[in-house]
């Protein structure tokens, strides 16, 4: 199956998303991690935290990983290039707009898509027009 | 003539990193203000003040200098908070792997750690150049210094003198650039008349190693 990591600068803004995703996608583990600090009390990153997250998804065949901008991309990237290769070879950072971007890729991935299929999709999100 | 950096050095050169980071901190978080989010001092001086920490409770002594700068890098990575902790904690990560098991290192070896230090940064920053108004446009030309004077010479110090040079110039001219990378690249054309943080950060680091090597240089004599 398929895991989801979102990653923000605030923890209640990641908690939030993961709250919108699990009722679309209740058969998905899906992992929110935020914050700076060891409880995300400040806004920001820590990449330790952001490791565990993605950990607790090792057992998955496919680890999906969609971040706000900026210092969490880093950090993301960070910790990617620190992790075994059997995790590493798993994982999919995804370039696209955090909430629009994560819906897509639990909606696919919910239903049985393909990896590719549910890359597709993310990226796709950054042309989503809600007005139109 | 200093030949090479052992242990009890590099230990120094943090130690001295950590002064010099706190004594500019408001410096750091205003220019950060200006172009940022306000806060790199703070969160500089935090990541130090760890590190230093954590070094002062082992024994420096049965170390090597890959072990030292590990500690320095998990510690930015640890609680820094902004970008700067995975990049400050790549850049002392790979400088860490560069000098595994070492005890003592000279000029080439040096130059080598600095050079993947800088690789580290730019593989996470999205292959970050000079030019951007990053930590970069203070790392790449004083890492360029470094390694044109090693060619034919040993001595660090003479090394060291002259790449603060350039990693001041360097440092100096991302006041007139264009923000590339970060928070400050959202403000476009009006990034322009503010140093970088980033790049002031990294000139402190470099001038804690110039400072301690200079201090070694004299005690010789």
């Amino acid at each position: 199956m398929v895991g989801i990591v979102i990653v923000s600068h605030s923890r209640k803004l990641a908690e939030g998303l993961k709250e919108i995703l699990d009722q679309v996608a209740k058969n998905i583990k899906i992992v929110a991690v935020g914050g700076a600090g060891d409880a995300g009390e400040t806004l920001g990153s820590n990449p330790n935290k952001i490791r565990d997250a993605i950990m607790d998804l090792f057992n998955e065949d496919a680890i999906f990983i969609i971040c706000d901008f900026g210092s969490t991309v880093l950090s993301v990237k960070y910790v990617i290039n620190i992790l075994p290769d059997n995790i590493k070879k798993k994982i999919y950072l995804v370039d696209a707009p955090l909430v629009e971007g994560a819906y897509a890729i639990a909606v696919e991935a919910s239903s049985g898509s393909s990896i590719d299929e549910i890359l597709k999709a993310a990226e796709d999100a950054r042309n989503f027009h809600k007005l139109s | 003539m200093v030949a090479e950096l052992n242990t009890n050095d590099i230990y120094n050169i943090i130690l001295h990193a950590y002064e010099l980071i706190a004594q500019n901190k408001d410096y750091l978080t205003n220019l950060d203000a200006a172009i940022g989010d306000a806060d790199h001092g703070i969160n500089m001086e935090r990541g130090f003040n760890l590190a230093v920490n954590r070094l002062k409770s082992i024994n420096i002594e049965n170390s090597d200098i890959g072990s030292i700068l590990t500690t320095v890098a998990n510690a930015m990575l640890e609680t820094v908070g902004g970008a700067a902790g995975p990049l400050y904690g790549m850049f002392f990560m790979n400088m860490a792997t560069a000098s595994s098991g070492k005890r003592s290192v000279d000029l080439k070896t040096l130059v080598v750690m600095f050079e993947q230090g800088l690789k580290g940064i730019q593989d996470i920053g999205g292959g970050t150049q000079p030019g951007e108004k990053t930590m970069v446009d203070t790392l790449y030309p004083f890492i360029e210094e470094l390694k044109k004077l090693s060619a034919n010479n040993n001595d660090i110090n003479v090394a060291f003198d002259e790449a603060l040079k350039a990693a001041e110039k360097g440092m100096l001219a991302t006041v007139n650039m264009v923000a590339k990378k970060g928070r400050a690249s959202y403000l476009g054309e009006r990034s322009v008349g503010h140093q970088d943080p980033g790049a002031t950060s990294m000139y402190l680091v470099l001038k804690a190693f110039y400072d301690i090597i200079q201090a070694k240089a004299k005690e010789r004599r």
